[in-house]
């Protein structure tokens, strides 16, 4: 058992001097600032009860510290946004409990703000800075009986991420055609104005 | 002659008076000690000094318990950057709260034990109790109810096959959301409100003993002081800080108003009188007067209300007003002895202080608790300061034979001066009369209960702020009865959908529980219209469920419904909010709150009151606009019983001295009462009941300076005393018109005006004009250099 602890620190320990180890800040440095994305999403739930994963497509719009929209083309229509921390279903203020928290982590994750979900999550980076995966498990025992932890992987952006349930099962979705610009264009705003 | 032989029979019981007094005395200290040992002699509840409303009595026991709670309930909001800062911070909050020993039943921490246990508590009844919406779509829209789960399914969040394998149309989910309205997220057990930017965590906390009683309302304030500097961002709000700001300002008020009223009088009484003896006997006049004041409150209502001592406080003021006249006249006629003094003082000062009590005792009349308080106060206070001028002075006083100062006379001609000014410049008389009518025309009546109790700016603005957060702060609400468990849900179901259609938020236990019948009702439904319907087989096919996994759901369907009583649902469900809802039922049935909710921002359309039906077991409980409106209707009363009270007084002094003496007498409070009220038009434009309590006590007052320009005639003793006393009462009353109480404001300021305007009224409308001196009579004032 000693042994078995000693060599666990000594691995620990000499780990820096045969990899550099990926931080949160480098992966955040490389990240591209520019405040409004565009993208495609595909998302897959993966789940016990179902003989196939359910399959959603759509587009997403964020602008940085300010909003999120996710809509949903396919199977069927669906408009969800986080403006300012408020969560819309459809253009109806949303009451589901949790809701809004799962969609400004999702905001933070989208958006590349780890540091911000480090009170929440223990992150753990992995990869190059050009090309990285983060790991993260909930801090929180109420989290963890929901979500046992997620990983979040990309380049200049977040590309791809996956969610895993307690049970076995997982979600995956994945960014495409992500495109980053300055300033939101006039449709944009409108698109993350407050009802 | 009988009366002089009486008085002469009375001179010789000279010390039978002093030891008569005595005897008063001993008795006010006895009565006052015996009603001071209660610990909470002191009352500071607003409540328990307005009307009672009038609804049936099982009611009132509903809305009673009710405030009860809320009169000991305080609500904390703290701050942080994240849900974890927020909700260490809360917990700081709340051991400081602990610590300080004068808060209980801290929390709610809803662990997530407490929330398992919960879900795991009402799991089985999950298809028989919904949230109203849902309730509906089963009924009548059961495809809304699959829309709704393919919906929540493809949400970016996604769903686990644990939670939607029991609850595979996110019923269950909803239903148990609706449940936690305002805590949609539990951090640490803490449950968090997010606003802006930032996260709220909340706690509430109840004052460990009687809110009301005067030494926690202290320990409160200066409680509330260190958490503002503790705990900067952090806003609260309750009944128990509004009534320690309340208590701890009128507390200030009673010494500031007391305490400069003294100062007023030792000042003016070492100025004119330039003796220690008729000060330190008036002293003891007015010390009698409160003890008095404060024995008989105690004796018959067994508490003072803090408003009450405010008012009382001004009676020190009114008290005075006796041994004034006494020493005034002692000096005006140095070669009468004190006992031949106090006889000719005894028919005015006796009629001066009925008038005063039959102005006070008015105020008994009404159905006011706290004004009854303040009419007996002052009403004993005046009695007994009146019977130290009259038992004790005479046998503690001197005859030094000293005069008035000359300045008196010097002061006497000013108010001639003034008398002929009016008498020759009658224009000037109706030119005032125009502008207090003017003035009258710009009246409107209004009553609102806001106005009796200003709250502190610190605490409004923190109300505000955290009525835009939660929309926790309680209002008005509802007491809704049945005759058995099915009527009573019935009506409240009925009552709510009403408020919802008027977008009125409210919280009612018929949301979220129904009867047994209902409960049936409801599985049927989900039965007909989802799980035993091909809807449901094609809905499983979209998604891909497995067959397992269907024959599972379908399994927990089929259970056999057992209707959850409601008493059960509240132990299971284990949240104080909303047990405090149900009052039971018992033989003459069932009864439960309603309450409303509203955001500060956002008032109601609709009026409250439309949705009162008492016959149908709705009543509405809004203790604001119920006591304003009660006290419109006081005020109409009060009216008749100011014009009832200047007919008793007119029959009685008519009786006494004739029709004319009777109409001079009362033209001064009459006239000075239209002055004020002139005032007031000019200055507010809105008069209420308070307003209308201050031309009571002008009456009272009014007719005390009439009486003695009638009784000496226009002669300088007459003119130091009236105006002595109008000095003293005024300063007084002015005092009060400082008060941060909007009402106390209001009825010092009424009554100030219409003291002054008594005291130059009262010499216009004296019985003899007096002779002006040789020297100044062919001079006109503005000759004068």
């Amino acid at each position: 058992m000693k042994r078995r602890a000693l060599q666990w620190m000594v691995t620990l320990t000499l780990l820096p001097l045969f990899a550099h180890a990926l931080t949160l800040a480098e992966i955040e440095q490389q990240l591209d600032p520019a405040p409004v994305l565009n993208a495609e999403f595909r998302q897959q739930q993966h789940l016990a009860m179902l003989s196939r994963p359910l399959v959603s497509t759509g587009s997403l719009l964020l602008i940085k510290g300010h909003g999120l929209q996710w809509q949903m083309k396919a199977p069927f229509t669906s408009d969800l946004k986080l403006i300012d921390g408020t969560l819309y279903s459809n253009g109806q203020a949303d009451s589901l409990p949790g809701g809004d928290a799962f969609s400004r982590r999702l905001m933070m994750v989208l958006s590349g703000d780890f540091s911000a979900l480090d009170n929440a999550f223990e992150i753990e980076a992995s990869g190059q800075p050009e090309q990285w995966t983060l790991t993260l498990e909930p801090r929180n025992a109420t989290l963890k009986k929901v979500l046992h932890g997620l990983s979040v992987s990309g380049g200049r952006t977040p590309e791809q991420f996956r969610l895993n349930y307690p049970n076995g099962d997982y979600s995956v979705t994945t960014l495409s055609n992500i495109q980053l610009t300055d300033t939101p264009t006039d449709d944009e705003e409108q698109r993350l104005a407050r009802p | 002659m009988r009366a002089p032989d009486r008085l002469a029979g009375f001179r010789l019981n000279r010390p039978l008076g002093a030891a008569l007094w005595c005897l008063l005395i001993l008795l006010g200290i006895t009565l006052a000690a015996s009603g001071l040992r209660s610990p909470h002699w002191l009352n500071s509840n607003l409540l328990a000094m307005l009307p009672q409303d009038t609804v049936p009595a099982a009611t009132r026991q509903v809305s009673d318990r009710y405030r009860q709670t809320l009169s000991s309930t305080t609500l904390w909001l703290t701050p942080g950057d994240s849900p974890a800062d927020a909700a260490r911070r809360t917990e700081q909050l709340r051991r400081a709260l602990g610590g300080s020993a004068l808060f209980d039943e801290i929390g709610p921490t809803l662990s997530e034990q407490d929330l398992q246990q919960r879900y795991r508590a009402l799991a089985p009844y999950r298809y028989q109790l919904l949230t109203p919406t849902d309730r509906q779509a089963a009924l009548s829209q059961p495809d809304a109810l699959i829309q709704q789960a393919l919906a929540r399914l493809y949400r970016p969040s996604g769903a686990s096959s644990q939670q939607w394998q029991a609850d595979p149309l996110f019923l269950f989910e909803r239903y148990l959301a609706s449940l936690s309205r305002n805590s949609t997220a539990l951090h640490n057990g803490i449950a968090m409100l997010s606003h802006g930017d930032r996260y709220w965590g909340m706690s509430l906390a109840s004052t460990r003993h009687d809110s009301f009683a005067i030494d926690q309302q202290t320990q409160l304030d200066a409680f509330r002081r260190q958490m503002q500097q503790d705990f900067p961002d952090t806003l609260f709000t309750g009944m128990p800080f509004y009534a320690a700001a309340g208590a701890v300002s009128a507390e200030r008020e009673i010494r500031t108003v007391g305490l400069f009223s003294l100062v007023c009088i030792v000042l003016l009484f070492v100025l004119v009188f330039a003796s220690l003896r008729p000060l330190l006997l008036a002293l003891i006049s007015i010390a009698s007067g409160v003890l008095w004041g404060l024995a008989a409150s105690l004796w018959l209502f067994g508490e003072l209300h803090l408003l009450a001592l405010v008012f009382g406080a001004s009676l020190i003021g009114v008290s005075v007003d006796y041994s004034i006249h006494y020493f005034c006249h002692l000096r005006g006629q140095p070669d009468a002895a004190p006992i031949t003094v106090r006889n000719r003082l005894l028919p005015p000062l006796g009629l001066a202080l009925l008038s005063s009590v039959l102005g006070y005792s008015a105020m008994a009349w009404a159905q006011f608790p706290g004004l009854r308080q303040v009419a007996v106060f002052s009403i004993s206070g005046l009695v007994m300061a009146w019977l130290t001028v009259m038992l004790l002075f005479p046998a503690l006083s001197r005859q030094t034979g000293a005069t008035l100062s000359p300045w008196v006379a010097r002061l006497h001609r000013i108010m001639a001066h003034w008398q002929r000014l009016i008498l020759r410049f009658r224009w000037l008389a109706l030119a005032a009369g125009a502008a207090i009518v003017s003035g009258m025309l710009w009246l409107s009546a209004s009553d609102d209960v806001h106005d009796y109790q200003t709250p502190p700016a610190h605490l409004q603005a923190m109300q505000t702020q955290l009525g835009k957060i939660t929309d926790n702060a309680p209002g008005a609400y509802f007491v809704v009865h049945g005759r058995d468990i099915q009527h009573w849900w019935q009506r409240e179901q009925q009552l709510h959908d009403a408020l919802q259609a008027a977008h009125i938020d409210s919280d009612a236990l018929s949301r979220y529980w129904v009867p047994a019948q209902q409960q049936h009702t409801i599985h049927t439904a989900l039965a007909d219209g989802v799980f035993q319907h091909p809807r449901f087989t094609r809905f499983s096919d979209t998604v891909g469920m497995t067959d397992a996994a269907r024959q599972k759901v379908q399994a927990d369907f089929d259970q056999p419904v057992t209707p959850l009583s409601l008493p059960d649902w509240l132990q299971r469900l284990d949240n104080p909010a909303l047990s405090q809802l149900w009052h039971g039922c018992d033989d003459q049935g069932c009864r439960s709150l309603v309450l409303v909710r509203g955001k500060v921002d956002s008032p109601h359309e609709t009026p409250l009151a439309t949705f009162n039906a008492p016959d149908q077991g709705i009543t509405l409980i809004d203790d604001a606009s119920s006591i304003s409106s009660l006290m419109g209707t006081l005020r109409d009363h009060l009216h008749l019983l100011l014009i009832a009270a200047y007919a008793l007084s007119a029959m009685l002094l008519t009786l006494a001295r004739g029709p004319v003496f009777a109409l001079r007498l009362l033209a001064v409070p009459a006239l000075a009462s239209l002055v004020v009220l002139g005032s007031l038009g000019w200055l507010t434009g809105h008069y209420g009941l308070i307003h209308v309590l201050a031309l009571f006590l002008i009456l009272g007052i009014g007719i005390d300076y009439a009486i003695f320009y009638q009784q000496d005639g226009h002669t300088p003793t007459a003119t130091l005393a009236v105006l002595f006393s109008a000095t003293t009462t005024s300063l007084s009353f002015g005092l009060l018109g400082l008060s941060d109480t909007q009402v106390v404001h209001d009825f010092g300021f009424s009554v100030f005006i219409g003291i002054v305007a008594a005291a130059l009224l009262a010499p216009l409308f004296a019985v003899t004009p007096s002779p002006l001196p040789p020297a100044s009579e062919n001079r006109r004032p503005h000759d004068r250099h």
